[in-house]
Order: structure tokens, then sequence, then C-alpha cells
């Protein structure tokens, strides 16, 4: 535990409330039920491996973070609640939020941690040609093409 | 803890659809530790999946928590996203077994959560 002082001196005033470095250029996060358990943290190792190999700046000067939720729930899940894609982006943080329902639950749920490795990147492939393709300052053919290298070369295709 | 969970039992009345969920760090990193009246007590360092929040709805997640944010401060500078958070559901049943469950876990944070110097979640104001 740290005391509110010692943040202070090591973090600043004012800086430290956030407590956390930096997000990564590329966020991954998901919405999960019970059945998925800890599964859910595949998203993060995900996110790993794309911040490690690309760059968000080689593909967009306007995008500076790109957030994707994925959105890994039965359909009939929340009380009765549908969850639906979401696209949102934020002019002061240039940042793109993406909110992507997947329809892999029940394998996802079934699935070892590899496969459900391998399900995410495939729904990151999918949420990419469905949103990404449409922005204009965003050069997809590149990232589509650097993202497929991405997967082949870590197996998850 | 015993006699609070007979209180709340015997004030409550009980239905179905409940859930106790987590709030788990999303990104390595400082969490604010929240005491009563929505202070901030001190910081906490917490690891991919560490626990930050142990909570219940009858809701669901989007019933609880409006759009993505889990915390907001009073003066509303600062706030705790998805980003930072992931929701996760870890029990479902009727109200009382999740209330039961609930305080069970806050209670007992410190032997199962790998800080024990922590009396309770620090997203949870309070133990109830």
């Amino acid at each position: 535990m740290i005391t509110v002082e010692e943040a202070e001196v090591r973090y600043g005033k004012g800086e430290f409330v956030l407590g956390m470095t930096p997000s990564p250029a590329f966020l991954f996060t998901a919405r999960t039920d019970m059945g998925v358990g800890d599964k859910v943290y595949v998203v993060k190792e995900l996110e790993g491996i794309v911040n490690s190999n690309l760059q968000l700046a080689h593909y967009s000067s306007l995008i500076k973070s790109l957030v994707i939720t994925f959105i890994i729930l039965p359909s009939h899940s929340g009380k009765g609640i549908e969850w639906k894609d979401k696209k949102r982006f934020s002019r002061k943080q240039n940042e793109l939020q993406l909110e992507f329902n997947t329809n892999i639950y029940p394998i996802f749920c079934s699935s070892n941690k590899k496969e459900a490795l391998k399900l995410v990147a495939e729904q990151l492939v999918l949420a990419s040609q469905k949103y990404l393709s449409q922005i204009k300052d965003f050069n997809f053919a590149l990232f589509q093409s650097d993202l497929n290298n991405l997967m082949i070369h870590h197996q998850l295709k | 803890m015993s006699q609070e969970i007979t209180r709340k039992l015997a004030k409550s009345i009980d239905y179905p659809d409940c859930e106790v969920y987590f709030l788990e760090a999303a990104q390595s990193g400082l969490y604010p530790i929240l005491g009563y009246g929505d202070v901030i007590t001190g910081y906490v360092e917490l690891k991919i999946g560490d626990i930050w929040k142990v909570g219940i709805t009858g809701n669901g997640e989007k019933g609880r928590y409006s759009g993505n944010t889990f915390y907001k401060n009073k003066e509303g500078s600062f706030s705790i996203t998805n980003k930072q958070l992931i929701y996760r559901v870890v029990y479902k049943g009727t109200y009382k077994q999740m209330i039961v469950t609930e305080k069970l876990l806050i209670y007992t944070y410190s032997l199962w959560s790998g800080h024990s110097d922590l009396l309770k979640p620090p997203g949870c104001k309070i133990f109830r």
C-alpha cells in the first residue's frame, strides 16, 4: 500500500491520480460472463502481441489510441439487454472506441486458452474489416497486411 | 461479519437473477484505495487480473454501470473505465445467496487476494 503523500512524491500531484502507466495505443478489453472465466485475459495477451509488433502511428496520423471492447456474451444475456456494436471517436483524446459484439460465446467457453486466443484474434480481424476499413484517415490495407502477417507469425491463424 | 450477514438477511426479501462480480485490473499499475465518504486513502499496485472491487447487482453490468465508467471521484477530475478494469461475473444466484457470498469475499479479501496488507478490496468504500 502506498499513501497519498508517497504517491504524490513518486508520481507528482495531479498525475498519479490516474495511477497507471499510459495506456497502450492498441487497448483491448472485454465484456464477459461467468462462463468465460479467466480466459478473458487472452484479450490482454493479444493486446501485448499487437502492441509489441504494430505501431498505430504507421496507419493513421489522426487516431492515437484504438480501444476495442470484445463483447463475449450469450445473445440472451443481461436481462433482455441486447449488446450491440458501438463506434465512437473522441476528438479530445483522438481515441477510437469500438465495442464489437462477437458471436463466439459458446465456443469460447468450451475452448482452452490457446484456442480462445485464436478466437479473439479472429474477432480482431473481423472488427477491423467491419470498422477500420471505413475510416478515411486509416491505411487499412497496410494494417490488414501487417495484422495478417502477425497472425501467421504467432500461429493465430 | 456473521451478525451483519444475519441482520442483512433478516431485513431483505429474496429475489432471483443476482450476481456477484469482480472489477479486475486490466492494466498493471497503481489503483486508488477508496474509503468511507468516497475519499482516496492510498494507492495499491495491482497486476493484471488482481481484484479491485467485489460487488453485487441484480441489474447486470449495463444496469449497474452506465457507459464504460466504473468509478468517478466526487470532483469528476478522474475516472476509472473499462480501459483499466474488467467486469467479471463470478457467481450467480438469488439475492440472499449473493449477499452472503459478497460479504464473505469482502471480509476475507486479505486472505485470498494476494494483498494481505489490505483489509478489504481497494474499490469497496466500506465493508457493507
